[in-house]
């Protein structure tokens, strides 16, 4: 999966009902439980509510992964939880995640706000918000902080009755299934997940990152109707700062596009 | 497992799983004590342990295996045997080894060692830090995590005279991995 090639695709309608933008950095050790306030209160106005939340483990894509390599991580058995917080504006449509090695924003679709576009929106909010995490770390002297990872996931609900009405149905949705002969056993199957990964190329063909792209069955909780919960995430980092968020974003439409079928993309209203 | 499950590893932790609950149930029902189990990994499932290092606990979490990285007990043993326990351990005036820089070296050679690497001694260092060396040949190599400063890392190679000491940023990690790899 590299730069070249493909043109990014894009969607009127596209089923994304959430994106995330995360940057994980190196621990900053200063950083303590009083330094969520103090951010909230520079903060408080556009998010006032806030929810904690255990911390996420540090995560990071390495190109000799393989499906099997080990993954271990060591903590005290006593050892203070640490913390994440979450800032929410007062729509629920936008949040900001804090924790000593991450600031993460989410947007999130609720009822009539259209996906504002990455170029557009999502990427030049991030930029502000975290600009202001810059800001507050500078001001109290919390130490440099240096990006070890960066991240970009949509979340994508594609609800039944448009283009496709029961979960069975993948073939119609998704161009990585193509319907086999149905035999009587094990029979036509109920619903499909799927999991795979992916590498992901900068434009000098180097390996940046991976691409994971996750499908699962769900239900709408608003009306029982069925639906894929359809999320890529790409992760990775290359050059300073978050210059992966594009390389990401571009891997992520162009997957999301490829992944799925011309006809799901005549109802999303391919631009 | 349930779709906000897979979110909350897969992804940076999206917020929209409250709008939709799992269709199926299905893989939860497969996880019978199928005999075929001891034959795969599931790597996405973390087991946790509980190790004792120098008569201290820490807590192990483990994804991707069902066993241990073949440094990893050579590693536990090492650091036990040369902990630190009391002031004074070195018969002058060195700190006792700290368990939390233990555990930020621990988990640095988790990052850089691959699973069949081989192991490093463990030093435990007057101020409380410690250190991970290999000496093989002409090459020496070291993580050195130090109390209260950041880890740091050297290599020297008596043969081509080549010397490195840098911080250890995650940039590093990789460099630190082909020296290992080339003892």
């Amino acid at each position: 999966m590299s730069k070249q090639g493909q043109a990014c695709p894009s969607f009127e309608n596209p089923p994304v009902i959430e994106t995330v933008l995360s940057v994980q950095f190196e621990a900053l050790q200063a950083f303590s439980t009083v330094h969520f306030g103090l951010f909230w209160e520079k903060v408080r106005n556009r998010f006032p509510e806030t929810k904690d939340h255990p911390a996420l483990p540090p995560t990071i894509e390495r190109q000799q992964d393989s499906t099997l390599a080990a993954r271990i991580r060591f903590e005290a058995m006593d050892s203070f939880t640490p913390q994440r917080l979450w800032l929410l504006n007062k729509k629920n449509t936008e949040m900001v995640q804090l924790q000593n090695d991450r600031f993460i924003k989410n947007w999130r679709c609720t009822d009539g706000n259209k996906y504002p576009r990455y170029a557009a929106s999502i990427k030049p909010a991030f930029e502000s918000d975290y600009a202001e995490f810059i800001r507050f770390v500078a001001d109290q002297g919390l130490g440099e902080i240096k990006i070890n990872q960066c991240e970009v996931t949509y979340v994508n609900h594609i609800v039944a009755g448009e283009g496709w009405n029961d979960l069975d149905e993948v073939a119609k949705i998704f161009s990585i299934w193509k319907q086999a002969e149905i035999v009587e056993f094990p029979g036509q199957a109920e619903d499909y997940a799927w999991r795979s990964r992916y590498p992901i190329f900068d434009s000098k063909n180097e390996w940046v990152g991976r691409l994971h792209a996750d499908i699962q069955p769900a239900l709408s909780i608003n009306d029982n109707k069925p639906m894929y919960v359809m999320t890529l995430t790409a992760r990775g980092m290359c050059g300073n700062d978050f210059d992966f968020f594009d390389i990401g974003h571009e891997a992520i439409v162009k997957s999301f596009k490829n992944l799925t079928t011309p006809n799901m993309w005549k109802i999303w209203k391919e631009i | 497992m349930n779709s906000a499950l897979a979110i909350e590893n897969w992804g940076a932790t999206a917020y929209a799983p409250q709008v939709r609950k799992p269709k199926s149930r299905t893989v939860e029902t497969v996880s019978m004590d199928a005999f075929a189990r001891r034959e795969r990994v599931a790597y996405s499932v973390p087991r946790v342990m509980q190790i004792s290092v120098g008569s201290q606990e820490i807590k192990l979490t483990i994804e991707g295996s069902t066993t241990t990285p073949l440094w990893f007990q050579p590693v536990i043993d090492s650091m036990s045997e040369r902990w630190g326990a009391l002031a004074g351990w070195d018969s002058y005036d060195a700190r006792p080894t700290d368990l939390d820089h233990a555990i930020k070296l621990l988990n640095y050679l988790s990052q850089i060692l691959p699973d069949k690497a081989v192991a490093p001694i463990i030093t435990p260092l007057a101020d409380g830090g410690l250190q991970a060396e290999w000496h093989h040949g002409d090459k020496d190599i070291e993580v050195v995590v130090p109390f209260g400063e950041p880890a740091r890392y050297y290599y020297f190679d008596a043969e081509t005279d080549l010397e490195e000491e840098e911080e250890l940023e995650d940039r590093h990690i990789e460099t630190v991995r082909n020296h290992i790899n080339s003892l």
